[in-house]
């Protein structure tokens, strides 16, 4: 099993003297779904599951059919055909945050120290390849690139036209949902209806309840009286029968628009352009 | 509208009467703490500043048994919290400890029903149909993982899935330990193609000489014919209908589930029952008027063999705190449904217990109708 135990806490602050480089923001590769070859030898498709145990937090690569943890370093097969070797390196406590989450797996503030000498020459460019970084600040992206490389959690997350439609009409985004994955499932279950009334009710409830979770957690600075009020939303939407939930009338003109002309507007992967902004 | 920026719900006043109303419900149903807390860290989940669900090996209270719970993180109202050393607490009072965090990553498989006699598992979950890239179930957590778990839909997968399961068990274990393989994974969709994935599974289990009944999780497998079959080439079978819940479901639910009614779904489990396959179901307390759970499962219960899959409802985004029944924001709505079952069951010629190592996320953990619930934890 490839369990990477964290260092031992550096003596010195984490804080750099000089201000780093801004990164990047991450794009999404053309080719990056990875291929479905499970069982195939060679190359293994992996994915990265961390764990928790005897407060420390284990980071193992486990391939992705079988769930065997992979040795390490392991040779990899990169969504762009690339093959290579990646290699784990333990993190600083602030990156051992219990929240697991596709942003701090992203966004880890400390990044594992800079390259050892020893990391082959194909993974330093399997990494240059996806976070398109080179020289000294390559080190900075290797986690996030590794995470990209290996596992396809970036996935552009693109809001629905009708979906988008009625948040901005009530003056609200989906960013609102603090989480990547929270957004991704409200897009999700709006997606999976066809256009019609069903669709409208999930499209009205998405927006009752991020109005609903702005106001309670006191996330906007002043009130709206244009947008449609959460309480109603919520009755109607929680209490009645689909078929009559139509509190979403704002975002009747959405009727009939199919999701792949809706696929054109918000990236809220959470560690796509949105979030780099 | 402006966002002030990240969440910063200070939900401490709000947690504090949460905590006091549902000790006191838990009194005044009967219900043993450690019960009350775990239905309560269900409903709550973890507060914690990111993360989508967790899967702990958690001891409650510290120094007990270690059982497995797969919760809602990221709750930033929920008065729970974690800490780095796994200490779990409740407004800041120690009440468990989790001695494994995990990510809860949709897998293509996993081991259950730890056998601590025999010192081996007894049951794998497998996910070969691309579980986490399933949408439509509001409720459902795997739209919020992220969707890498693979489709596996040859006999050569299979077995490498299965090998995956080989290389995970102890020294000198072996699959044919396994009584159960469920299968818990996306919707197939149709009847059809559930039906050959199932008989598939079948083939694989034999050629490796396993005989473990395969459990699967479904709501597309509805006909008579489809049950004669299935108990004649892939039995030993089960079916555990996924009802989830009885009211708005064309809102809630994916097309495939939520076009079987509630009505029809009794008889559908007497015409399963009646072929010879094990029947039960899932069912997920938190969205449902008390009085439609009743009727439901006052026809439903008599119809299964196996103790049925009853879910606290985890909240997992707001969208999901919105469409709960309002009713289910207090510990005493779960309580009340503990009991009604239990009352139901009880008046059954052949009552059945729930299975602790079955549901993760189950209205019982320690204690069944005031007494203690026998059988693995994980």
């Amino acid at each position: 099993m490839i369990a990477i135990s964290r260092p031992e806490p550096r003596h010195e602050p984490n804080t750099p003297t000089t201000p780093r480089a801004r990164p990047e923001p991450f794009r999404r590769h053309p080719s990056r779904r990875l291929p479905a070859v499970p069982g195939v030898p060679g190359p293994h498709q992996v994915w990265m599951r961390t764990r928790r145990q005897h407060s420390r937090t284990v980071f193992i690569l486990r391939d992705r059919l079988t769930g065997v943890p992979m040795r390490c370093p392991a040779q990899l097969l990169y969504p762009d055909g690339r093959s290579g070797r990646i290699r784990l390196f333990g993190f600083h406590d602030t990156t051992l945050a219990v929240p697991l989450d596709n942003r701090w797996r992203t966004s880890a503030p400390t990044a594992p120290p800079d390259l050892p000498p020893d990391v082959p020459p194909e993974a330093r460019t399997g990494n240059e390849q996806i976070g398109g970084h080179v020289g000294r600040h390559a080190a900075g992206h290797w986690w996030p690139a590794i995470i990209t490389t290996t596992v396809p959690l970036h996935q552009a997350t693109r809001i629905p036209m009708d979906l988008a439609t009625a948040l901005e009409q009530a003056g609200v985004g989906l960013e609102v949902f603090a989480m990547p994955a929270q957004r991704r499932h409200a897009v999700a279950w709006v997606r999976s209806a066809e256009p019609g009334d069903l669709r409208q009710a999930r499209v009205a409830a998405v927006v009752g309840a991020a109005l609903r979770y702005g106001d309670a957690a006191g996330l906007f600075t002043r009130s709206v009286s244009t947008a449609p009020s959460p309480a109603p939303l919520h009755r109607a939407l929680a209490l009645e029968p689909a078929d009559t939930a139509e509190p979403g009338d704002e975002s009747s003109d959405s009727d009939g628009i199919a999701d792949e002309s809706a696929d054109e507007s918000v990236d809220v992967s959470g560690s796509g352009p949105e979030e780099a902004r | 509208m402006a966002i002030t920026g990240e969440t910063t719900v200070n939900a401490n006043s709000r947690s504090e009467i949460a905590t006091r109303s549902w000790k006191q419900a838990a009194r005044e149903h009967g219900v043993t703490d450690v019960d009350a807390l775990l239905i309560a860290l269900n409903l709550y989940g973890l507060s914690t500043p990111l993360g989508a669900r967790v899967r702990l090996q958690l001891s409650v209270p510290v120094g007990a048994a270690a059982r497995t719970v797969s919760v809602a993180a990221g709750r930033v109202t929920s008065p729970f919290t974690l800490s780095d050393d796994g200490v779990l607490a409740v407004n800041g009072e120690p009440v468990g400890c989790a001695v494994r965090t995990d990510v809860d990553d949709a897998v293509s498989g996993y081991l259950r029903n730890w056998d601590n006699q025999r010192g081996g598992w007894r049951a794998a979950t497998i996910n070969p149909a691309s579980r986490s890239r399933c949408t439509g179930c509001l409720p459902c957590p795997t739209a919020l993982e992220p969707p890498a778990d693979p489709y596996v839909n040859t006999q050569e997968q299979l077995h490498a899935l299965l090998d995956g399961l080989l290389r995970q068990l102890p020294y000198g274990g072996s699959l044919r330990d396994l009584d159960e393989v469920a299968v818990s994974t996306r919707c197939y969709g149709t009847e059809d193609a559930a039906v050959d994935a199932m008989l598939m599974l079948r083939k694989v289990l034999r050629a490796r000489r396993m005989n473990a009944r395969i459990m699967l999780l479904s709501s597309v497998v509805r006909s008579r014919e489809a049950f004669r079959y299935l108990a004649e080439n892939v039995g030993p079978f089960g079916l555990f209908l996924t009802a989830d819940c009885v009211s708005r479901r064309s809102l809630l639910l994916k097309d495939t589930k939520a076009d079987l009614s509630p009505e029809a779904m009794p008889d559908l489990l007497a015409d399963a029952r009646a072929a010879g396959l094990d029947t039960s179901f899932t069912y997920i307390v938190g969205l449902d008027a008390p009085a439609d759970m009743e009727w439901f499962f006052r026809a439903m219960l008599p119809q299964v063999t196996l103790f049925p899959s009853i879910q606290v409802m985890q909240s997992h985004s707001p969208v999901n705190d919105h469409l709960a029944h309002p009713d289910a924001a207090e510990l005493a709505y779960f309580l009340d449904a503990r009991r009604l079952v239990e009352d139901i069951m009880g008046g059954l010629a052949s009552p059945l217990l729930p299975e602790p190592w079955r549901c993760y996320r189950s209205l019982w953990s320690e204690t069944y109708a005031g007494q203690p619930l026998p059988g693995a934890r994980r």
